[in-house]
């Protein structure tokens, strides 16, 4: 670090990473960066490359299902990389503390799988080996606050907008996992050996493919007719938003088990209120009136659960 | 609080998730496409002189007006406009069509052959549209000869006739068809069957050059023909995305691209047949 005029400094590096067999690569990094009596800001480039892929970036609805981020290593060159351009600010004053960053990604040499050509019912836990050299790009906002009171109350929150893209052969698209927006608001409240927390979470849609047509097919000349249903651009609407409270309580006891320690008993229930959050949907045809609907497929309903923590 | 009573509101709280639990799903949404969407279905048969276009509205109730569209076909040297309204029978054995549906027919200058290319073109309520393909050439029916005769089974069950046959690199989809089928009856006289009392047909065959078609047996002694149809790759590819997902742009080659029109345009070629006698 560099002491510039009073209040700025400039960082700047430059990492090298030999993975073994694959490639040398050069990561560089500049940051200037200013300290005002309550707040700092900073600007910063950098790159960098991590051998690895993510399981997550599957498109197939099944993977919406399962919970998981696995990250698999990445065996032949090249080694995927992450170039970022991010602008900070943050800021506390008493017990309130802000911060916001506003970011741009350019993704090369990614691993995702090839796009079938109906990807929401593609394979989940798919072959990495089988991946495809692929670029994305990230664009977005990033928000997040505490505020912590006396009498044991504090808030806690983020927000985030982000503009995600994967290109993928010659397909760009934005990938099933990525939401627009999404806000997450906590709070807890402890008193004497008890907490209590609840937390709110409220996203927009994950991305979903519009439908053009339902088009009828008599499959092999058999005298019946099924649907062929021919979507639009691949993930270019969203789906209805997703909204989420979550609560929880607990309480720490003292006991002087196995030579002191506590117990903590605890309830949580997730999704308080079993909103029906949607992860896609199918189209439904009633044979005898040929009405059309979207069935939705919802995730999780409400969860709750209890237990005992003891601690020694 | 004392512990008791949170203890207390936390089971309340989770009853009411509970409750709230057993009405989980989102309410299905009422589809909202477009409803002037036309749907074509456009299959030309070698060898026949009419041409037979079925159009659907898919996403208007049946009791609606059928759609409205102009449609041309063009051949070798010729055109032919789509001016015929015809019986649905004429055009299709699907009885029920997901919306109101019109046959229109095509009388052709010549028969349609195989391996020549022809086009369509045509407006409809959102727009105009147009299509080409070649008609795939005639799959060769290798096994069985001309003829073939075959010991009944027992009544009631049914048995399976070996099929050899080989088709070009155009054809999509290879069907097993039955024809003329004839019932012997007490008496000695013949009594036409329909097709389907030997069994589903037409009925997919594996690509490979090989395969065995079931064909069922009553107490009668029968006989029938025997072919091979085969299909070009737009209505393959429009068959391979039947399902309830959508799928996504790009799509493979249907053979009719337009605004709001949507469907396939293709061609069919039988092969010779084999005559089948089974007593």
């Amino acid at each position: 670090m560099s002491p510039l005029t009073r209040g700025f400094a400039t960082r700047a590096g430059l990492r090298v990473d030999r993975f073994e067999e694959l490639a040398t690569t050069l990561a560089p990094f500049a940051e200037l960066s200013y300290a005002g009596s309550w707040w700092d800001a900073r600007i910063s480039a950098s790159q960098s490359h991590q051998r690895l892929a993510s399981v997550r970036n599957e498109e197939a609805m099944g993977a919406s299902f399962i919970a998981y981020d696995l990250l698999v290593p990445v065996s032949e060159a090249p080694i995927p990389r992450n170039t970022e351009v991010s602008i900070g600010w943050q800021g506390s004053r008493g017990g309130l503390r802000v911060r916001l960053d506003v970011y741009a990604r350019a993704l090369d040499r990614l691993r995702l799988p090839a796009l079938d050509a109906k990807p929401t019912t593609a394979t989940a836990l798919g072959d990495p080996s089988l991946w495809e050299v692929a670029s994305g790009s990230a664009t977005g906002i990033e928000t997040s606050w505490s505020w912590i009171a006396d009498g044991g109350f504090s808030v806690l929150g983020s927000y985030r907008w982000g503009k995600v893209k994967r290109t993928v052969d010659s397909r760009t698209y934005t990938p099933r996992f990525h939401r627009d927006h999404e806000l997450e608001l906590g709070t807890s409240y402890t008193q004497g050996p008890s907490s209590w927390s609840a937390r709110l979470s409220l996203r927009s849609g994950q991305p979903e493919t519009p439908v053009l047509a339902i088009a009828p097919i008599d499959p092999y000349l058999g005298g019946y007719t099924e649907n062929v249903v021919l979507g639009g651009e691949y993930n270019s609407l969203r789906l209805p938003h997703y909204a989420r409270i979550d609560i929880g309580w607990r309480r720490e006891n003292q006991v002087s088990w196995f030579g002191g320690g506590s117990v903590v008993p605890y309830v949580s229930v997730a999704n308080l209120f079993s909103l029906p959050n949607v992860v896609g949907w199918y189209v439904e045809q009633d044979y005898y009136s040929n009405k059309v609907e979207r069935v939705y497929l919802p995730q999780l309903p409400m969860i709750p659960f209890f237990g005992v923590e003891f601690r020694f | 609080m004392s512990a008791r009573a949170a203890w207390r509101t936390a089971l309340a709280i989770a009853c009411a998730g509970i409750w709230s639990a057993c009405d989980f799903t989102r309410p299905s949404d009422p589809f909202a496409a477009h409803p002037d969407v036309v749907t074509v279905s456009l299959l030309l048969i070698d060898g026949e002189r009419e041409a037979r276009l079925v159009a659907v509205h898919p996403h208007r109730p049946r009791s609606a007006e059928p759609p409205k569209l102009t449609a041309t076909l063009k051949g070798p040297g010729w055109t032919a406009a789509f001016s015929e309204e015809l019986e649905m029978e004429t055009c299709t054995l699907a009885a029920s069509w997901p919306g109101p549906v019109r046959c229109l027919g095509a009388m052709l200058p010549e028969p349609i052959r195989a391996s020549s290319a022809y086009a369509v073109e045509g407006t409809a309520p959102l727009g105009s549209f147009k299509g080409a393909m070649t008609m795939p050439a005639a799959p060769n029916l290798v096994d069985p000869g001309d003829s073939l005769g075959l010991p009944a089974p027992p009544k009631f069950t049914g048995l399976d006739i070996p099929m050899k046959y080989s088709a070009g690199s155009d054809v999509g989809t290879l069907l097993a068809d039955v024809l003329e089928a004839y019932e012997t009856q007490e008496d000695g006289t013949e009594e036409e069957v329909n097709r389907f009392h030997l069994g589903p047909f037409p009925q997919p065959v594996e690509g490979a050059g090989a395969d065995t078609v079931y064909v069922y047996y009553q107490d009668k002694d029968l006989r029938f023909e025997l072919r091979v149809l085969g299909i070009g790759w737009h209505y393959t590819n429009f068959l391979a995305h039947v399902g309830t997902f959508p799928t996504p742009r790009p799509w493979p080659s249907f053979g009719i691209e337009g605004e709001g029109v949507y469907g396939y345009f293709d061609g069919l070629s039988p092969s010779r047949a084999a005559r089948i006698r089974i007593r």
